[in-house]
């Protein structure tokens, strides 16, 4: 799927459109649609509210490829520098040990500080969901990949 | 024009309770500040227990988690008395983990997971040593309960919903006899439900929606289906009530919904009816035990009619060994004895000796089916309703 960003970052609900969208699709027919589908949407749609406040100009894309264990979705987000450090602050460090410790840790403070913490759903997604992105750096654009089990 | 919330936010003062439903996926804090406000007000007017019911939030974003939690944070601060209770269901397939960090950081939080309160024998009713017992049982009634469909409304191309539709197998036959327009299947057991996507598939259906939910909070639309089945199954939950209005939401006004259920203790054999008697008087004693009431079906009438159905029909099928092959009959009873003796027994810590009086008064109705001179039954209630155009009385504090 391409989405231009000019009319994707027209509107914030752009990004739960798209997210139910590659959510129904991708459930289908596996068992359990609803769920699958609730959980993908969820997934998806925290990496393309990233890509709505954080993105170069240009056309964005979202890769779905669906496995019998799992779907795959890689959303491809043209970039700045300015841009890219943010995709890293959010999503470069979740490979390190104890991220549950962090985001138990880290939580309370989440609510205090005066904008959201891009990091913090990450951070969520990988210890709690145990679903860790994955993040792939380019010249002009970053590449998020979720490999989301189908049950 | 700005569209409308993905979402609906209400306080319920009589309950103390707020339910949050739909799609909370803000950009800020300030995005939700209508639920906010609500959670505010609430919380500044009820002692005790604040209940927040989330049982059909079905996404919030990690900034619309982050708001309710400075909620609850800031409401223990504010009220350090009260207690805010998260009401969540295994339904929503995220809930449960990503709410269960709230009570460790915040000690005001509780989280409360409502189908498992709910669902009191739910570790029996959706164990798959069940399959065998719904499969014979759905094998002898459905040749009796097929005409019956039809005079109780059902129609080809209808929208049809089958709600607790245990191993799917109904759903399967009512596609091949009624070829419905939409059929959807929701049952809260996932074995059940793997065994049902696994037979579609063996048979080469594609076209039966078998989704995973929660009876009384159903992620379907108001007033959709033309025909709304629950059958076997309002007499295994305690809050029968709660079911069946979840029912009559669904339904579109004019549809139907349809019931069936038992009378456990009017199973009868003769002879010995003395021993097969009393064994089905101890089992339904044994599923009060678990919150489940097997002799519901009289009292269908009773709650169609409370809740404000029109139309109300009901019918008995009398399974006897006379009108069904004595064969699959035994069967169907043979499959209990495994299940009443096993799980059943299981869960309801009976003794030895009672167990095996239940064991002998089964294999007694076993006898009675085939033997030559003997006669059997088990009656089965149907009941359905009509849906009033103006959709029915509704409880206090319910949704319109």
């Amino acid at each position: 799927m391409r989405l231009a960003l000019s009319g994707f970052a027209e509107s914030w609900a752009q990004s739960r459109v798209v997210a139910d969208y590659v959510a129904r699709y991708s459930a289908s027919d596996r068992f359990d649609p609803e769920g699958l589908a609730t959980r993908i949407s969820s997934f998806v749609n925290e990496v393309l509210e990233l890509a709505f406040a954080n993105h170069g100009e240009g056309t964005m894309v979202v890769d779905v490829t669906r496995e019998d264990e799992a779907i795959h979705v890689a959303c491809t987000v043209p970039t700045n520098p300015s841009v890219t450090a943010v995709f890293d602050r959010a999503l470069g460090d979740l490979g390190q040990p104890d991220l549950l410790k962090r985001h138990r840790e880290g939580f309370l403070a989440l609510l205090d500080a005066p904008e959201p913490d891009p990091a913090g759903a990450f951070v969520e997604m990988a210890s709690v969901f145990g679903l860790t992105p994955s993040l792939l750096r380019g010249d002009d654009a970053v590449v998020v990949s979720l490999t989301i089990p189908a049950e | 024009m700005a569209a409308p919330a993905p979402y609906t936010v209400r306080f319920v003062e009589n309950d103390q309770e707020v339910v949050l439903r739909g799609c909370v996926r803000p950009r800020d804090a300030a995005g939700m500040a209508d639920v906010r406000a609500c959670l505010d007000g609430a919380a500044a007017s009820v002692s005790g227990v604040l209940f927040i019911n989330l049982k059909r939030l079905r996404y919030l974003n990690f900034i619309g988690f982050c708001e309710l939690a400075r909620f609850a944070r800031d409401t223990g601060e504010l009220y350090p008395d009260l207690t805010v209770k998260l009401v969540i269901s295994s339904v929503v397939p995220w809930a449960d983990q990503r709410f269960s960090i709230l009570p460790d950081l915040l000690p005001n939080v509780v989280v409360e997971h409502y189908d498992r309160a709910f669902y009191p024998g739910q570790g029996v009713i959706e164990n798959d040593a069940l399959i065998p017992v719904l499969r014979t049982q759905t094998n002898i009634v459905w040749h009796h309960e097929r005409d019956l469909l039809a005079s109780h409304g059902m129609r080809p191309g209808m929208k049809v919903a089958d709600i607790c539709c245990g191993i799917g197998d109904f759903a399967v036959l009512m596609r091949k006899e009624f070829k419905p327009s939409r059929l959807v299947a929701v049952d809260h057991s996932r074995p059940f439900l793997q065994y049902a996507t696994q037979v579609a598939k063996e048979f080469g259906i594609s076209d039966i929606e078998y989704v995973y939910g929660d009876a009384t909070n159903l992620f379907l639309e108001d007033d959709d289906f033309d025909f709304v089945t629950s059958r076997l199954s309002l007499q295994v939950f305690n809050q029968p009530e709660s079911i069946l209005r979840e029912l009559m939401r669904i339904c579109r006004p004019g549809g139907r919904v349809y019931l069936t259920n038992e009378m456990m203790s009017h199973n009868y054999g003769y002879p010995r009816h003395e021993t097969v008697s009393w064994t089905y008087r101890q089992i339904d004693e044994m599923c009060q035990a678990l919150g489940m009431d097997m002799s519901f079906g009289p009292k269908m009438f009773s709650l169609l009619t409370d809740l404000g159905f029109e139309d109300i029909q009901v019918k008995t099928i009398a399974i006897t060994n006379r009108n069904t092959s004595p064969e699959d009959f035994a069967r169907v009873i043979e499959s209990w004895e495994a299940y009443v003796t096993g799980e059943l027994s299981t869960a309801t810590n009976l003794s030895e000796e009672t167990v095996e009086r239940l064991r002998s008064g089964l294999r007694d109705h076993v006898y009675t089916i085939t033997s030559k001179r003997g006669y059997a039954t088990w009656p089965l209630y149907v009941a359905s309703g009509r849906k009033p155009s103006g959709g029915g009385r509704r409880s206090r504090g319910e949704a319109s």
